[in-house]
């Protein structure tokens, strides 16, 4: 499934309805939902393209909806919609992570461009997400000597050096950087650099939801 | 001495240097020498040749009270009256130099006593603490005075030289109590809200004579009892003080002495008694006095309190308006909002080709510029400008409405709604819209209520015959009820325990079931059964009637 739906949470059931006619009209996928609780009950945030949200709700408000979502780790891009423009309110929303902050009412323009720069920035974090998950996949299957080759190559090192280092031969250390590049299908140092940063970015933003 | 005196107190910008350029100001101080001459004069009637002897000392009253409303500056002019005054004393004159430093301490130690009062903001007799300041003043001022004529004049008086220490503390008591009546006349309090109207004056009038005849009583003596009636002066006098405070116990005391003065004129045999009936006189000033400038202070509180509250109540009556206007922005915002986004949808749909789906959003449009109208029309019978539509309607049906539009939000909050409605009720003579709105506001309160509480929630919507035969609603919900602290004022604007609430919810309720011909309160109040019940008036045989 891909990521392109965008969620539309409003306490006044005219207005979900009416959003998200009104993304639908532009052939996007748009479901609305009553409240923050209700969009958190069902929320699935691989299908999740962007969350358009009413900052002032009964229950949960859209600024704490935000907050729910990031400590779920959904990277999903949120909009907070408001109809009292408070300018604390939008600096904190914007310093919450939130990708727009529009006031009501506002035209269709607006609104469509502000969600579709949401679901493209959901869509490219998307396949960044992808692309991330199949180099860990490939990451996990090597060997714990053969993690440690690739770093060593990765920082610099040559074979000798390596082989020095782990107190292994030079031979064996060949071995090991050919099973290294076959098993993460890197089609050179430099690819297998590439890979190796991009696995390091991805284990440090997990580590920064967690 | 002026230099002094216009060097150190900046209050006053008044020397002898400048006088001449105010001519106002020239008047007045010649009125001040001639007032003085005179008084002196009429003092000094009393006790012929005794100069030093004043019973009351009025001309000294006048000059303290001048100095504090002149300012220090006018010390010199006031030394100068005094010498010139005992310098034209018929009889054994004193030398001139005596005369001179006699003057100087007086216009010195009445200069100072004004300069204290001025600089304790007490040229005016606004309150008990301002009657206090001029009693210590003048006490001293006047020992001061008193005691220098003693030290320099008395022994050119024709005082026995062993009676001086009888005469000393009659004539101390003959210049404060003269202080006492004249220097308030100068000193009169301002601005205690009050306007001197006709009745006012009528009242005064009457005020005065009632006086004058009580005195005519209270200075009636018999040979060996001293004006036995002297305290019923205090009656008219309290009287007079409690009605017009400072200024009137000022003029009454004024009024008082000039009949006193008039008296021992005419009756030249009682003339020994003056001095032992001082102490009364002077107990009857001080404490009409004191009465005047208690009433005056509670007045001038008055005052201000009323003016502030009049500030605060127009203060929350801008408030309420700003408030409503925000309420009322928010409240039409959201039906724009979406006709905007619903007419741009059909638009899109329309060029897309999907006309049914287009159609629909046509619809939906229309329905949300229906709801703003409903809200403007709604504000309007709020305001009071249109008169509601009232039909003979069935309670139950428009409860059953209200219930299906609370429905949801019931659902949302877990909270089960139910029903109870009397058999045979009669029709009641309402606006279907307006009671729909009260419904839904008390169903909203109670939904509000019972959020987060554990337990069973529910509202019960009933509805049965009253005593006298209305149509008695009410809506009860199983929470905690309405915090004392709010209870007493739960009508009130801005009376909200909600933090997001306005605090309009039940103001406009009530108003809404008043303007059926109704009333709304809260019935029962306690924890697990609270309860809000409204009247409406039942149809009458001749009222129109339409289906809900």
């Amino acid at each position: 499934m891909s990521p392109d739906l965008v969620h539309i949470v409003d306490d006044d059931p005219a207005i979900g309805r009416a959003l998200a006619l009104l993304a639908r009209s532009a052939g996007l996928n748009a479901i609305s939902h009553i409240s923050a609780e209700a969009l958190l009950a069902s929320f699935d945030p691989d299908a999740a393209g962007c969350v358009v949200t009413d900052a002032r709700m009964p229950g949960m408000s859209g600024l704490e909806l935000q907050r729910a979502l990031k400590r779920r780790g959904a990277g999903v891009p949120v909009i907070v919609i408001t109809g009292h423009g408070a300018v604390s309110m939008a600096v904190e929303a914007l310093q919450g992570g939130a990708l727009d902050f529009i006031e009501k009412p506002f035209d269709d323009q607006l609104f469509l461009a502000s969600v579709r720069r949401a679901l493209d920035r959901s869509q490219r974090s998307a396949e960044q997400r992808k692309a991330d998950a199949a180099v860990a996949r490939r990451a996990a299957l090597l060997s714990a000597r053969e993690r440690e080759v690739m770093d060593l190559i990765v920082a610099g090192r040559s074979s000798p050096a390596v082989a020095q280092q782990l107190g292994i031969s030079v031979r064996t250390v060949e071995t090991h950087r050919a099973r290294v590049m076959d098993k993460m299908d890197a089609r050179g140092l430099a690819d297998l650099v590439r890979l190796s940063i991009r696995l390091e970015r991805s284990a440090a933003s997990e580590q920064a939801l967690s | 001495m002026s230099g002094f005196m216009t060097s150190t107190f900046h209050e006053t910008r008044t020397s002898i240097a400048d006088l001449w350029r105010e001519p106002r100001r020239v008047g007045v101080w010649a009125l001040f020498l001639v007032a003085y001459a005179l008084l002196d004069r009429a003092s000094a009637l009393f006790l012929p040749g005794v100069g030093v002897l004043t019973p009351w000392d009025l001309a000294g009253g006048l000059a303290f009270g001048f100095l504090v409303a002149e300012g220090p500056a006018a010390a010199i002019l006031v030394a100068l009256a005094d010498f010139a005054d005992d310098f034209l004393v018929p009889g054994a004159r004193p030398p001139i130099h005596d005369l001179a430093l006699a003057a100087t301490v007086t216009g010195l130690s009445y200069g100072l006593a004004a300069v204290w009062l001025r600089a304790n903001k007490t040229s005016r007799l606004a309150g008990q603490r301002d009657l206090i300041r001029l009693a210590i003043a003048g006490a001293l001022a006047a020992l001061a005075h008193v005691s220098a004529d003693f030290l320099l004049l008395g022994r050119w008086s024709l005082l026995a030289q062993d009676s001086w220490r009888a005469a000393l503390p009659a004539a101390w008591m003959g210049a404060f109590v003269g202080i006492l009546i004249v220097a308030p006349l100068l000193m009169l309090p301002r601005g205690t809200g009050q306007p001197f109207t006709r009745r006012c004056a009528l009242e005064a009038a009457l005020m005065a004579a009632v006086l004058m005849s009580v005195m005519a009583l209270a200075l009636r003596s018999r040979p060996g009892d001293w004006f036995p009636y002297f305290y019923m002066l205090f009656l008219p006098q309290i009287w007079v003080a409690g009605r017009f405070g400072a200024t009137g116990a000022a003029l009454g005391n004024v009024l008082v002495q000039a009949g006193l003065m008039s008296f021992f004129l005419t009756q030249p045999t009682l003339r020994g008694m003056i001095l032992g009936y001082q102490v009364r006189f002077l107990a009857l000033v001080a404490t009409i006095l004191f009465l005047g400038c208690t009433v005056t202070e509670r007045r001038r509180f008055e005052a201000a309190l009323r003016q502030r509250q009049e500030e605060l109540a127009r203060i929350s009556r801008l408030t309420l308006a700003g408030e409503m206007a925000a309420a009322l922005a928010h409240q039409l915002n959201q039906p724009l909002m979406a006709v905007m986004a619903f007419a741009r949808s059909a638009q899109r749909l329309q060029e897309n080709g999907s006309g049914a789906a287009a159609h629909e959003a046509i619809d939906e449009t229309v329905a949300q510029a229906e709801r703003a109208a409903a809200i403007v029309r709604s504000l309007r019978e709020f305001i009071g400008r249109s008169t509601p539509s009232r039909a003979a309607l069935s309670y139950e049906d428009l409860l059953r409405q209200a219930a299906q539009l609370a429905e949801p939000q019931c659902l949302r909050a877990g909270v089960r709604l139910a029903y109870e409605v009397e058999q045979g009720l009669p029709e009641v003579w309402v606006d279907a819209a307006q009671v729909q709105q009260v419904l839904l506001n008390l169903v909203q309160n109670a939904v509000d209520a019972l959020a987060g509480l554990p337990g069973r929630r529910i509202v019960v919507l009933s509805a049965r015959r009253d005593a006298d035969g209305q149509v008695e609603a009410e809506v009860r919900d199983s929470g905690l009820g309405v915090p004392t602290e709010i209870e007493a004022r739960l009508f009130e604007p801005f009376a909200s325990d909600k933090p997001r609430g306005m605090g309009l919810g039940l103001t406009v309720c009530r108003g809404l079931v008043e303007a059926q011909g109704g009333r709304l309160w809260l019935a029962e109040n306690q924890p697990g059964r609270c309860a809000f019940r409204f009247t409406l008036p039942v149809a009458g045989p001749g009222a129109l009637r339409l289906s809900a």
